[in-house]
C-alpha cells in the first residue's frame, strides 16, 4: 500500500473494493467498501455527518432503471472515521471498519448515533 | 398570510425507530416526530425554509412542527411526518367500520408559524477508548426483537454484566440493544388521588387485579412486544375478567387479515423467496427504513440456492414516494396518493388481457401498467410485499383484498406469493396465538361468555371511541402516543393499568404501573416471524431486582382475578 503520512487518510481503490486508510502512531483504522455486496440505497450517504461520501443515484425512465445501479464514493479528505456508515448499512459486509485488523466501530463504542437528528426523518 | 393545501402521509423512519429505543421522552425522539418533510417547491409557495415551522391543520387538530427537507423523494403537495404524538394529533380517528384509523392520505392545510429553531447535535470527532469486544463474552445465534424479521443470527458481546456491541444487527436493533436500559421503571407505582407511590409488586398486582376483576367491560391492548407464553396467559385473562382483547394490528394490519378472511391468500415463507423468487414487489412499504435487513436477508439482496445474487432477480417499488427502498429498485412505479386500488384494478384489468380505457390509471401511464403487467406475467416465481402504505390509506381492506385478487390470477399463468410486512417483532404471534385459542384473529370481546369479533365494533380504537370501557390493561404499547389523539384521550377518564419495561406518554398517566423484563433481552419465549415461523427468543441478562417477565405477572393477577372472582 505505501507509505502513508501519520493520520492521513489513504484512499485505495479496486474494481471490488474501496479501503479507506489511517495509520497512527499505535493504531490503524480502515474502512472497507465491498461492491458486490452495496445495494446503493445511499442512506449512508444522509447519514455521514462529514458528507464525505458521495452519491450517484439511478437514472429512472418511465419507471425503468436505464443507468447502472446506484454507486457511492468516499472522499478521504473529509472522512472522520466514525462509522456512522457501517452501523446504518442495512446490507451485510457491504461496509466494514477495523481497528487493528479487528472490528471496530467507533460511534458503536461512543454510543452516539448523533447524526441520526440532523436528517430529521432519517 | 400564504396557506397552502397538502396531503399527509405518516409513517416509520429510522430517526422514529432510534428516538423510540433512546426514550420516549429523549431529546431524540422528540426532535424527529415533531418535524415534517416536506417538497421544496411547497416550501417556496409557503416562504419557509429548513428549519423554520409550519403550523398543520386537519380536520382533526393542528400542530407547529419544524421543516425539513425531504430525506426520500416528495411529490410536490405531499408531507412526511414520522408516527408520533404530533402525527396522530392530525390523523382520522374515524375507523370507516374496519376498526382501523385512517393513517396516510388525510387533506391538511399549512402555514407558517414561529418557532424555536432547535440547535442540530453532532458527532463528536475524537472518540477514544477500547474496543468493546475486547475480553467481552460472545453470545451467538442471538433472536433480535425488534422488527417481523425476527433475524436469528445475531452476535451480541456481553461486558461486566452489560451489553457491549451487537455483531450483524441493522441500525434498530442495535439502538435497542444498546439502549434498552433507559427510561426504564424499576419499582411498581401506584397512584392515587393525584399522588403516586411506589409499591412493592404484590401489592400492585392485588391493585390491578381487584381494578380488572370489578370491571363490567374491560380492554386489554398492546402484546405486541410480548411472548406467545404471555399472550396466552393475557387472552385467558381477559376471559376471565370478560373484556376486549385487541392488539396493534388494529393500527397496522388489521385490513389485511380482513382481506385474508374474505379472499384466502396464497403466500410461503421467506425462505422459500430467498431461494426461488425472481421477482419481488414492495406495494406501499420501505423496508429499507422499517425492516433494514429484510431486503439483503430475504428477498432481493440475498443469496439464495436458485438465485444467488441481485442481478438474478428483479426489484419493483410502488409507493407514492421515492424511498431509499425504491433508489435501488429496477421499477419504479410512483402512484398517486390514496389510488392503489385503481392501479391494482388496472393491472388485474391488463394480466386478463382487457384494454383500459383510463390513459393514466392510479396516476401511472397505460405503458407502465402493460410492462408491469408483462413482468408479473413472465416472472418464474412473484412475490408481493405489501406495508402499511396499502393497508391504511383510502380504501383499506379492499386494497389488499384486490392486492391477494391479482395474485391469484397471476397464478393462473405463473408461480406468485403475496406477504403482508408486519411491524413488530411478535404482532404475527397475537394474531397466531388468538386465532388458535379463539378462532378469531384480533378484536375478540369475551364480555358475552364466550369469544365475538365484530371488527369495527369490537375493536379497541371503535371502543374507544364509543367510551364504553370502564378498565383498560395495556401491555408493552403506547396509545397515547400511537392512537390517534382523540382517541387516547379517552384513556385516561378509566382506570388504567400498564406493564411495560420503559416510561412512556401511557405509564405517565396510568393507576398502575408495573416494570417487566424486555422479552428477547431479559425474558424468554416464543414469537412469529412475518411469515408465521415461530423462533425462540433468548434470555441474555437477567432483569433487575424485583422487575418479572410479563408471563409471571399475568400470571400473578389471573391468579388473583380468579380468587376475587370465586
Amino acid at each position: 500500500m505505501g507509505f502513508l503520512g501519520r493520520g492521513r487518510i489513504g484512499k485505495f481503490k479496486t474494481k471490488a473494493q474501496i479501503t479507506l486508510d489511517r495509520r497512527l502512531l499505535f493504531r490503524r483504522y480502515q474502512l472497507v467498501w465491498n461492491r458486490d455486496k452495496c445495494i446503493g440505497c445511499g442512506i449512508c450517504v444522509d447519514m455521514c455527518p462529514k458528507e464525505a461520501i458521495l452519491y450517484v443515484p439511478a437514472q429512472f425512465r418511465m419507471g425503468r432503471r436505464v443507468s447502472d445501479r446506484p454507486q457511492i464514493d468516499f472522499d478521504p479528505d473529509k472522512c472522520i472515521l466514525c462509522g456512522e456508515c457501517v452501523v446504518s448499512c442495512p446490507a451485510d459486509q457491504a461496509l466494514i471498519m477495523k481497528v487493528d485488523g479487528k472490528k471496530f466501530v467507533p460511534v458503536i463504542d461512543a454510543n452516539a448515533f448523533a447524526m441520526v437528528t440532523r436528517r430529521t426523518s432519517l | 398570510m400564504k396557506k397552502i393545501s397538502a396531503t399527509l402521509i405518516t409513517g416509520r423512519s429510522f430517526g422514529q425507530g432510534i428516538g423510540k429505543e433512546y426514550g420516549r421522552f429523549s431529546e431524540k425522539y422528540l426532535y424527529v416526530v415533531k418535524s415534517c418533510e416536506m417538497n421544496p417547491e411547497d416550501m417556496v409557495a409557503l416562504g419557509v425554509k429548513r428549519g423554520s415551522h409550519v403550523r398543520v391543520r386537519s380536520e382533526f387538530g393542528e400542530i407547529v412542527a419544524r421543516v425539513t427537507d425531504p430525506t426520500q423523494e416528495l411529490p410536490k403537495g405531499s408531507i412526511f411526518m414520522p408516527y408520533g404524538l404530533w402525527a396522530n394529533t392530525l390523523v382520522d380517528p374515524d375507523s370507516q367500520g374496519t376498526g382501523m384509523p385512517l393513517l396516510k392520505g388525510i387533506p391538511v392545510e399549512l402555514e407558517p408559524s414561529v418557532g424555536i429553531e432547535e440547535p442540530a447535535v453532532t458527532t463528536p470527532e475524537e472518540i477514544a477508548g477500547l474496543p468493546r469486544t475486547e475480553g467481552a463474552k460472545v453470545i451467538r445465534d442471538v433472536v433480535c426483537p425488534f422488527c417481523g424479521c425476527l433475524c436469528d443470527d445475531l452476535e451480541v458481546y456481553l461486558r461486566e454484566g452489560r451489553i457491549a456491541t451487537v455483531d450483524n444487527a441493522c441500525i434498530l436493533s442495535l439502538t435497542k440493544f444498546l439502549n434498552y436500559e433507559r427510561e426504564r421503571i424499576h419499582s411498581p407505582v401506584i397512584r392515587k388521588g393525584g399522588g403516586a407511590k411506589q409499591v412493592d409488586l404484590d401489592e400492585a398486582v392485588n391493585h390491578a387485579a381487584r381494578v380488572l376483576a370489578k370491571s363490567r367491560y374491560p380492554i386489554t391492548y398492546g402484546w405486541s412486544t410480548t411472548t406467545n407464553e404471555a399472550i396466552r396467559i393475557g387472552i385467558e385473562l381477559t376471559e376471565a375478567i370478560g373484556g376486549v382483547f385487541d392488539n396493534t394490528t388494529t393500527i397496522c394490519h388489521g385490513p389485511a387479515i380482513l382481506a385474508e378472511e374474505e379472499t384466502g391468500i396464497s403466500t410461503c415463507t421467506l425462505g422459500q423467496i430467498k431461494h426461488r423468487a425472481d421477482l419481488i414487489i414492495y406495494w406501499g412499504s420501505n423496508p429499507l427504513q422499517s425492516h433494514p435487513r429484510h431486503l439483503t436477508r430475504y428477498s432481493a439482496g440475498s443469496i439464495g440456492r436458485f438465485r444467488q445474487s441481485r442481478d438474478d432477480r428483479t426489484l419493483v417499488v410502488i409507493d407514492v414516494r421515492k424511498t431509499y427502498t425504491a433508489r435501488v429498485a429496477d421499477y419504479f412505479v410512483q402512484v398517486e396518493p390514496n389510488k392503489d386500488y385503481e392501479l391494482l384494478k388496472a393491472l388485474r384489468m391488463t394480466i386478463r388481457g382487457e384494454d383500459l380505457e383510463q390513459e393514466t390509471p392510479g396516476g401511472v401511464p397505460k405503458e407502465m401498467v402493460e410492462e408491469l403487467a408483462e413482468l408479473m406475467v413472465n416472472c418464474e416465481f412473484g412475490i408481493l410485499f405489501f406495508g402499511v402504505g396499502l393497508t391504511m390509506s383510502e380504501g383499506k381492506l379492499r386494497n389488499v383484498d384486490e392486492a391477494i385478487s391479482l395474485v391469484t390470477d397471476l397464478n393462473n399463468w405463473t408461480k406468485f406469493t403475496i406477504m403482508p410486512m408486519r411491524g413488530h417483532f411478535n404482532v404475527a404471534g397475537v394474531n397466531m396465538v388468538l386465532s388458535w385459542q379463539t378462532g378469531y384473529p384480533f378484536a375478540v370481546d369475551f364480555s358475552h361468555g364466550y369469544p365475538r369479533y365484530n371488527p369495527g365494533d369490537t375493536s379497541i380504537i371503535d371502543v374507544l371511541s364509543r367510551g364504553d370501557m370502564d378498565a383498560a390493561l395495556v401491555v408493552g404499547s403506547d396509545p397515547f402516543t400511537t392512537f390517534p389523539s382523540s382517541v387516547a384521550e379517552k384513556l385516561s377518564e378509566v382506570p388504567l393499568i400498564v406493564m411495560d419495561p420503559h416510561r412512556t406518554r401511557t405509564t405517565e398517566r396510568a393507576d398502575v404501573v408495573i416494570p417487566t423484563a424486555p422479552a428477547g433481552i431479559e425474558a424468554e419465549g416464543t414469537a412469529y416471524r412475518m411469515d408465521g415461523v415461530p423462533i425462540m427468543l433468548r434470555k441474555l441478562q437477567e432483569p433487575p431486582v424485583g422487575v418479572r417477565s410479563d408471563m409471571d405477572i399475568l400470571q400473578m393477577i389471573l391468579d388473583r382475578v380468579k380468587e376475587l372472582k370465586s
